[in-house]
């Protein structure tokens, strides 16, 4: 449906058109969520309040970007807000595995990184690591593909800055895999 | 390790997080929120009209019956207003909060349980 329709019918209180836009815009916003607070019990409030804040500004939603950049947008206001009232940044970033974990798997085997769910823990708890921008930004590439232009709009940062966080979140990635594992890039070369 | 291999592995990880999948209930719960938060304002809405009227009505009123009755009869209706003020602003606050509780609250709370029944 195209994103003027769906408006519309939204604000003509349409449920069915709500229902459609929270699918198509739920795993955008759930990712943004996730990787600037962690997926704690505040996640879910977080999400909803996003979509609470969408439903009311929706009327005024001008098409100078797309829906899914301007909702992502909101998402974005809403962890930054909620981060500035805690008054911190969220540590409780476990992307599924704890880094204490990880360290298991890279020295439990011997040092042999050869299950791929092992190496799948590995980046994800690597990734957690990260600071929360190049955390951020590099989810937003590289799981909902969102294109530099796109980040840009969500975070608000100039599209030159994305492109820098992601270059130099490659790179911080890279280093931490090789502190954890250091015989990551020959095991891979192997495969 | 190359940039492409890197991209390859960074996305393959991202998609297999269990964390970073939504829970499809927490669909259905923002949209019952945001439901009831509509509700919510329609009927507070709703109210703010209604007293409007009323008041715009007494306002009439009490426009007419001075117009007829000259200002004396609005000076007197303010000694006995004045006069008994306590019992006055009691009667107001009790009237402005069971309109509230029967206008606001209890829609609310019939309209939220049936919405309920019907999901079961």
């Amino acid at each position: 449906m195209d994103d003027k329709i769906l408006i519309r019918r939204i604000s003509e209180g349409d449920q069915h058109a709500l229902r459609l836009l929270i699918e198509n815009n739920r795993n955008l916003v759930w990712h943004i969520i996730v990787s600037l607070v962690g997926n704690s019990s505040d996640g879910e409030d977080l999400f909803q309040e996003a979509f609470l804040r969408v439903f009311k500004g929706i009327r005024h939603f001008r098409s100078d970007s797309r829906l899914s950049t301007w909702i992502g947008s909101i998402a974005h206001h809403v962890c930054v807000d909620y981060l500035r009232k805690k008054k911190r940044e969220m540590s409780v970033h476990s992307y599924d595995t704890d880094i204490k974990q990880v360290s298991n798997i890279s020295t439990g085997v011997g040092g042999n990184i050869t299950e791929k769910e092992d190496l799948k823990k590995i980046i994800l708890a690597a990734i957690a690591r990260l600071p929360q921008d190049f955390r951020t930004v590099i989810t937003l590439y590289h799981l909902d593909e969102c294109s530099y232009r796109d980040i840009a709009e969500i975070t608000g940062m100039p599209d030159g800055t994305v492109k820098s966080y992601i270059s130099r979140g490659r790179n911080l990635l890279r280093e931490i895999l090789v502190s954890l594992v250091p015989d990551l890039a020959e095991i891979r070369h192997d495969e | 390790m190359k940039n492409g291999e890197l991209e390859k592995l960074i996305q393959e990880a991202l998609h297999s997080s269990d964390e970073l999948k939504v829970r499809t209930e927490l669909t259905d719960r923002t949209i019952r929120k945001i439901e009831k938060k509509m509700l919510l304002k329609e009927l507070l809405l709703e109210l703010l009209y209604k007293t409007g009227l009323v008041l715009f009505s007494l306002a009439a009123l009490c426009g007419i019956l001075i117009w007829a009755g000259g200002s004396e009869l609005f000076s007197s209706w303010y000694t006995q207003l004045l006069n008994n003020l306590q019992v006055v602003v009691a009667v107001l606050i009790l009237v402005i909060f069971t309109i509230l509780i029967d206008q606001v609250g209890l829609r609310y709370f019939e309209m939220t349980k049936k919405q309920l029944n019907l999901k079961i």
